[in-house]
């Protein structure tokens, strides 16, 4: 007779029970590694074992029925977060498809059904980040990072100096850290 | 039927593959008999993880173990300060031209002083501090090594910090943490609050609250960035936390703390990120540190030697 993930959820924030962090880590640590590895590639080890430590240092409070979909929640999260940070080191990686598909995960997400697609969600909030900067630092940034144009370039086509280029280049960075990070 | 069972099977075990991602998720969105449920107790039940789960389940526990230490920990570390304290000792020096007071620490002490104008300065082992013995015309400091600094708000005389790389910070009021170290590859300024100018034979640069001034010693050149100010202090409190430092250079840091000789670390220049916040024990440390990056090593009573 198998333990269900209620008894090892009610003994994990009730008791703060190891082997039943343990049990839980073993049935889902594989899973969870895997829907990170769509997203965050090499880092999908720290950023899912970051998950479960999180889930003992923070002791969720014990639901019925929530497991699997509180440590699903997590990990879209943590995804979430590294790739906000790899964003604004390198802008062109977030347009990149994951491969394969993520419904399938999403099955395990199933009372939060409606929560976004992760890439969607991170387009989002870039974008929204990138709305936000002043109307020549952003066409100075997409040229830059979207269409990948050299400083020359833009300040050519924006009729301004390289000086210039540069410093709403910076400038766009620093908000976007600001808001990303 | 039976291949639907091995395909959720690889999904649970977290090796399946992007194409059957996408079959097992067509199978569930028809899936009355709730298959899935029956094969995910059946997966469960055969309860052998792979050992890929099983080490990565060691290394959480491991990470959960250093973590709870700590709250022992604070008490424990107050009791070592004290103790330390006892074996500090304070002399007197005379130039022709300036008085100073000259402070030392060895490995594993930590000092606390407090200067006439009510500054405070916490000086880390194996550091040499050196302070004008008249601050009333100028308040003036030399370090070798690394301390921190809260100083008090004098507008009119502004508190210089000089240390042996040709650096100067100049401040008025505000905390700060300096390292400088003689192996360390750069001179590193903090700051947690008020604002400081860093001085080199160059260049200037301002800092901001949770900003630090790197200064190379290689090539003198200096640059700034975000820091974690509260990690920068946090060896006052008796923990060991860095972000992104070279094996090597933590290995020198910790001989400093525990006045231990580790020989054969200084090439290992791989990057760790390390928090020992619970006064772990040197051996402790030692291991979590070789099993981290990789190498192995003795203890003799000579010290540590690290075979790579």
């Amino acid at each position: 007779m198998i333990e269900t993930d209620d008894i090892l959820f009610q003994r994990l924030a009730e008791e703060k029970d190891r082997e039943a962090f343990n049990a839980i880590f073993r049935r889902y640590y594989p899973r969870l590694r895997a829907y990170c590895a769509k997203f965050v590639g090499d880092d999908a080890d720290d950023v899912a074992q970051d998950c479960f430590l999180s889930v003992w240092n923070n002791t969720p409070g014990y639901s019925e029925g929530k497991l699997k979909s509180l440590l699903f929640t997590i990990a879209h999260n943590a995804c979430l977060n590294n790739l906000k940070h790899k964003a604004v080191i390198d802008f062109k990686s977030t347009d990149e498809n994951p491969e394969g598909s993520e419904f399938l995960y999403k099955d395990d997400f199933a009372p939060n059904a409606d929560e976004p697609m992760l890439m969607d969600e991170l387009r989002d909030h870039i974008s929204k980040a990138i709305d936000e900067l002043p109307e020549r630092t952003r066409k100075t940034f997409l040229l830059s990072r979207r269409d990948e144009l050299s400083y020359a370039e833009i300040a050519e086509r924006l009729n301004v100096s390289i000086k210039a280029v540069e410093k709403n280049i910076s400038k766009a960075l620093s908000h976007l850290r600001q808001k990303l990070l | 039927m039976k291949d639907f069972r091995n395909i959720a099977f690889s999904y649970f075990s977290g090796t399946i593959t992007p194409e059957d991602e996408v079959i097992l998720h067509e199978f569930i969105q028809h899936d009355q008999k709730h298959m899935m449920q029956v094969w995910e107790e059946e997966w469960i039940e055969m309860g052998c993880p792979s050992s890929y789960t099983g080490n990565a389940l060691k290394r959480v526990n491991r990470r959960i173990q250093i973590n709870s230490f700590w709250r022992y920990a604070t008490a424990a570390a107050a009791v070592i300060l004290v103790c330390v304290a006892v074996f500090s000792y304070v002399y007197r020096t005379s130039s022709p031209e300036e008085q100073f007071i000259c402070y030392s620490t060895s490995a594993g002490e930590v000092m606390r002083i407090t200067l006439q104008d009510n500054s405070r300065i916490i000086l880390n082992a194996e550091s040499d501090l050196k302070v004008a013995s008249d601050m009333s015309s100028r308040r003036y400091v030399k370090l070798n090594g690394e301390a921190w600094f809260e100083i008090q708000a004098d507008t009119d005389h502004p508190f210089e910090v000089v240390t042996e790389e040709k650096q100067k910070v100049v401040v008025t009021g505000t905390k700060f943490n300096v390292t400088a170290y003689p192996e360390d590859k750069n001179v590193i300024t903090t700051l947690l609050e008020g604002k400081v100018s860093v001085f080199t034979q160059k260049d200037t640069i301002q800092l901001m609250p949770y900003e630090q001034a790197s200064l190379s010693i290689a090539d003198k050149s200096i640059s700034k960035s975000e820091a974690n100010a509260l990690e920068a202090r946090s060896w006052i409190n008796g923990d060991i936390v860095y972000s992104n430092i070279e094996t090597g250079n933590l290995l020198h840091k910790l001989e400093r703390k525990f006045g231990k000789t580790i020989q054969g670390g200084d090439s290992i220049d791989e990057e760790l990120s390390v928090s020992f916040r619970n006064n772990e024990s040197f051996d402790q440390i030692m291991e979590i540190i070789a099993s981290l990056a990789g190498f192995e090593y003795s203890i003799d009573e000579k010290g540590v030697t690290i075979h790579e």
